[in-house]
């Protein structure tokens, strides 16, 4: 008897156990695929764009860093003669960061606002200026739009640099794109740039700065390596490497924290502890140029000094001729120091010495150096267009020509 | 005497598993309750003290020390941030996951226990444990986890066997354990982890229903059978204990990586388990060997062994991560088959009579030998050193050979300044031994969070691959710390380069700052 009791109470144990197990693995799983499906609606959030871009104008318009009469003759100068079959896209691609979409001259050479953007933008007339087998600059990826990087002379120079450009000069995601496979508008290259981006990839301050201009407020978002990427942290990545190691010496990003700061008075974009921190990244930036200007006014390619790993060491390939880096350090501090709030600011005349050196150096170029340190030299002449208050497409040129009238 | 000389049958439908063990229910509420308790204790106790890099735990402590990861909050991770901590307070997290600990480990033990009472020739098969436990407790701290991991995988692995009625004699029974045994301690050796067992308990699962469905057995009779009934269990088992076990939810994460770092990861980390990063022509060795082995061996054998171990190699061919499930199920086909091939090498001696009890008896003795090595596991212990007293181990004896003692030594009494990359698998260790202030680039324990650039970047780095200068300025590292054996040719590299020099070297490690690097960063005007 006692014995088929305990036979009974086995299997009805029996019978329970498979039940609970049922129950636990049921319950197991429901919760798995509800955190499952919460956690992928969080990876898959990605901030809102917003159509217009911030703008960003200049503050400061000293005349005593440079006269109408000079800018004008220095931009006239610079205005982009690329209407000639096989002319270098970068150049173009920087030209048209430098005068925006409304420029327009006087001279069958030069390209306006609205043909530089288009051949950028519209694949007809990229083939008209670039030729049918040249490489095309943008193609349809995974994500969206891909622009072409260094890949050759019809390709861009920087990762994103077509996409921040176009936001800083006020081009809106909805302006199309026409390419042979269909058209396709703007917003699709920055959806493309966001979803190939990545923290840790070689060049990332044009990214940021698209990011910046482009988004609407957000909190953050998942990168596709499942890092969390917020500004906070894009600004962190940006002040994170040596001052001078980096694409033009370091100087593309201390322009897009520059930018950071100036965005987040319109928009928030970082929070106070890092803007605080990246206050003081630059005003160290400021001291370091301002103890390291030559006495004629330029910065060469040792401008921070010597930071805790020494002086600033190039690789061979990283080298350039003396005056092109000259060009370039001393056009791209001007650039963002044209943007940095007043407490970056160092004394004017570090400013006005630069702004001199600049100018005189750019009005003495052949054309062929003109044309070698085209890329460079769009950064010096927006940068003094905008010491002036304005932007290069708005500055008077008939007092360098007058037929430009 | 033709039955004395044929092996014992195994009765492939009697109730094993719960029945017995239910049958045998003083014991195990006498003793594997208590011992599971004490296991459980033994084993959070060690997850708290952290004499060993390379913890779950040591990751939340440590988090500052790889600003590289900051904002790194990865699917996987997120989820089991969430489990453990985020959606509760600390204190309930922790809680929770001991309990959850518990009763995964105690789902376990029962299984253990079942799976004893199944397996003919106890003796045998505890002393291997106890041998296997008291071995790896001798190599570090940490081989507690995996060797009751071990423990269990390694009578899953037997069960599963005497499972599938594989021809019994004493001979072929050591074999098989020797085999066995030395593959599980190789196996759970290397990737430290509970999880083998889990592993091969899906195995086991799915070789049963693929068994079921070539005997054309109906979903009822298939449920209905006990012995399948028991892997389900065991399945849940399992599962809880992968998503419970940091280990576990490691391999999840590297099953992951596995798509997106074929060969250089797979075969960094996986080699134990992946005969695939074999060369072309040890795996074509490999398939000839199972080849000669499917059509000598004597062993009992049903066709939905190779063709489903045939079908899932296939698959590795497309996919490498499907190797995590096709390997056990290829362990457990070749393993009896190797096992009868060799004993038939060795033919049994006549004189030693066999045992020839009924395998359904049961026996509290081979119960309390179960518990021999569960009680070796707690007496070993830092908490049964604490309770039982005796001398504690010295920390040469906690910690493995392989953690870098003395460097971490020297980086407390000079910390680097600035990002230090490291090998991965010393990550772990540095931010818990190393200063406080220590920049470090990766751990085990969160590579699999990392971004795989990162990873890609600290190889290329520690390699010293093309274009590695480049990602040094990138990530502004100013210390390169190098296994001196690992890396013996980055380390070549760098002593021949003018911008970096030997700042500290042993015999396990070697590290390297910049030349200029200075000792205080110290503000602009300072330095100008």
């Amino acid at each position: 008897m006692r014995a088929s009791e305990t036979a009974t109470a086995a299997t009805r144990l029996g019978s329970i156990i498979p039940c609970v197990h049922f129950c636990l693995l049921a319950g197991g799983f429901l919760w798995g695929g509800m955190t499952f499906v919460e956690q992928q609606a969080e990876f898959r959030k990605r901030p809102t764009f917003r159509n217009e871009p911030i703008a960003i104008r200049p503050v400061y318009d000293d005349p005593s860093v440079i006269s109408d009469e000079t800018l004008s003759q220095v931009l006239w100068k610079m205005r982009p003669r690329f209407r000639h079959p096989g002319s270098k896209i970068n150049h173009i691609d920087h030209a048209l960061r430098m005068w925006g979409p409304y420029a327009n001259f006087r001279d069958p050479e030069s390209l306006s606002g609205v043909e530089m953007l288009e051949i950028l933008l519209d694949e007809r007339s990229f083939r008209r200026n670039q030729g049918e087998s040249a490489a095309a600059l943008l193609e349809p990826g995974k994500y969206g739009l891909l622009v072409k990087v260094q890949e050759g002379s019809s390709t861009s120079s920087h990762v994103d640099h077509t996409l921040a450009g176009l936001g800083e000069i006020g081009i809106p995601l909805d302006y199309p794109i026409i390419l042979n496979d269909g058209e396709f508008s703007v917003s699709e290259m920055l959806r493309s740039a966001l979803e190939n981006f990545s923290l840790n990839q070689a060049e990332y301050e044009w990214s940021a700065l698209a990011f910046a201009e482009y988004f609407e407020p957000t909190d953050g978002w998942y990168s596709q390596e499942g890092q969390r990427i917020t500004f906070d942290n894009l600004a962190q990545r940006l002040m994170r490497q040596r001052l001078a190691q980096g694409v033009c010496r370091g100087n593309h990003r201390l322009h897009t924290l520059v930018m950071f700061l100036r965005i987040d008075e319109v928009k928030p974009l970082l929070s106070p502890e890092v803007r605080q921190e990246v206050i003081d990244h630059l005003r160290d930036v400021t001291d370091r140029l301002m103890a390291t200007q030559s006495s004629e006014g330029f910065w060469s390619d040792q401008w921070p000094g010597t930071e805790i790993e020494g002086m600033t060491e190039l690789s061979e390939e990283a080298r350039l001729p003396i005056q092109t880096d000259r060009f370039l350090v001393t056009g791209h501090t001007l650039e963002w120091w044209a943007l940095a709030p007043s407490e970056l600011q160092p004394p004017r005349e570090v400013v006005v010495r630069a702004a001199d050196w600049l100018s005189s150096q750019i009005l003495k170029l052949t054309p062929q150096a003109l044309e070698a340190n085209y890329t460079f030299l769009t950064h010096a002449g927006r940068a003094l267009a905008m010491w002036r208050g304005k932007l290069p497409s708005d500055v008077d040129l008939t007092l360098a020509h007058p037929r430009q009238r | 005497m033709a039955n004395a000389e044929s092996p014992p049958k195994i009765n492939h439908h009697q109730p094993v598993g719960l029945v017995p063990l239910l049958d045998a229910r003083w014991a195990w509420g006498g003793s594997a309750v208590v011992s599971t308790s004490l296991l459980s204790l033994c084993w959070l106790m060690q997850s708290y003290l952290p004499l060993a890099p390379g913890r779950l735990w040591a990751h939340f402590s440590t988090s500052d020390h790889f600003p590289l990861l900051s904002g790194v909050d990865g699917a996987a991770r997120q989820f089991a941030l969430d489990i453990l901590l985020q959606k509760t307070s600390l204190a309930w997290g922790v809680a929770g996951v001991s309990l959850l600990l518990s009763c995964c480990i105690m789902f376990s033990l029962c299984l253990m226990f079942v799976l004893f009472n199944q397996i003919h020739n106890r003796h045998l098969i505890s002393s291997a444990s106890v041998a296997l436990v008291g071995f790896q407790l001798a190599l570090s701290a940490e081989s507690v986890q995996a060797s009751f991991g071990g423990i269990i995988a390694y009578a899953l692995l037997l069960g599963a066997m005497t499972h599938l009625g594989i021809r019994e004699t004493k001979r072929s029974r050591f074999w098989t354990i020797m085999i066995t045994g030395l593959a599980m301690f190789l196996w759970v050796n290397s990737s430290g982890s509970f999880t083998v067992g889990i592993i091969i308990l899906c195995g086991a699962c799915l070789e049963n229903v693929v068994r079921a469905i070539f005997q054309k057995k109906s979903i009822r009779g298939i449920w209905s059978d006990w012995c399948l009934r028991n892997y389900v269990y065991a399945l849940e088992a399992g599962m809880l204990g992968l998503l419970c076990n940091p280990q576990g939810i490691k391999v999840l994460l590297h099953a992951d990586y596995l798509n997106g770092f074929v060969s250089d990861y797979a075969s960094r980390w996986w080699i134990p388990l992946v005969p695939g990063n074999l060369s072309t022509v040890l795996t074509g060795a490999l398939i000839v060997g199972v080849l000669v082995l499917l059509r000598t061996s004597r062993a009992s054998l049903v066709r939905g062994f190779p063709l489903s171990c045939f079908v899932l190699w296939g698959l590795t061919w497309l996919d490498r991560s499907a190797l995590i499930w096709s390997v056990p199920l290829t362990v457990l086909m070749i393993q009896p088959l190797l096992a009868e091939r060799i004993s038939s090498i060795f033919p049994e001696r006549q004189d030693v009579r066999r045992d020839s009890r009924d395998l359904t008896s049961k026996d509290f003795r081979y119960t309390l030998l179960t518990l021999l090595p569960i009680w070796l596991g707690f007496a070993l212990s830092p908490l049964g050193g604490l309770v039982l007293g005796g001398t504690s181990r010295g920390p040469d004896q906690i910690i493995s050979r392989e953690t870098p003692v003395n460097l971490a030594s020297h980086l407390r009494s000079a910390p680097p300044l600035g990002q230090v990359v490291h090998p991965t698998a010393w990550g772990d260790w540095l931010s818990f031994a190393g200063p406080e202030q220590i920049q470090l680039f990766l751990s085990l324990e969160n590579l699999g969070r990392c971004p795989q650039t990162l990873f890609r970047d600290q190889r290329d780095i520690l390699h010293a691959s093309l274009g590695w200068e480049k990602k040094v300025e990138r990530y502004r590292i100013n210390s390169i710390i190098l296994d001196a054996q690992q890396h013996s040719s980055t380390v070549h590299v760098l002593e021949n380069s003018p911008t970096w020099e030997i700042s500290y070297q042993d015999e396990q490690a070697v590290m390297f700052r910049r030349r200029m690097i200075r000792d205080q960063s110290g503000s602009a005007a300072e330095n100008l």
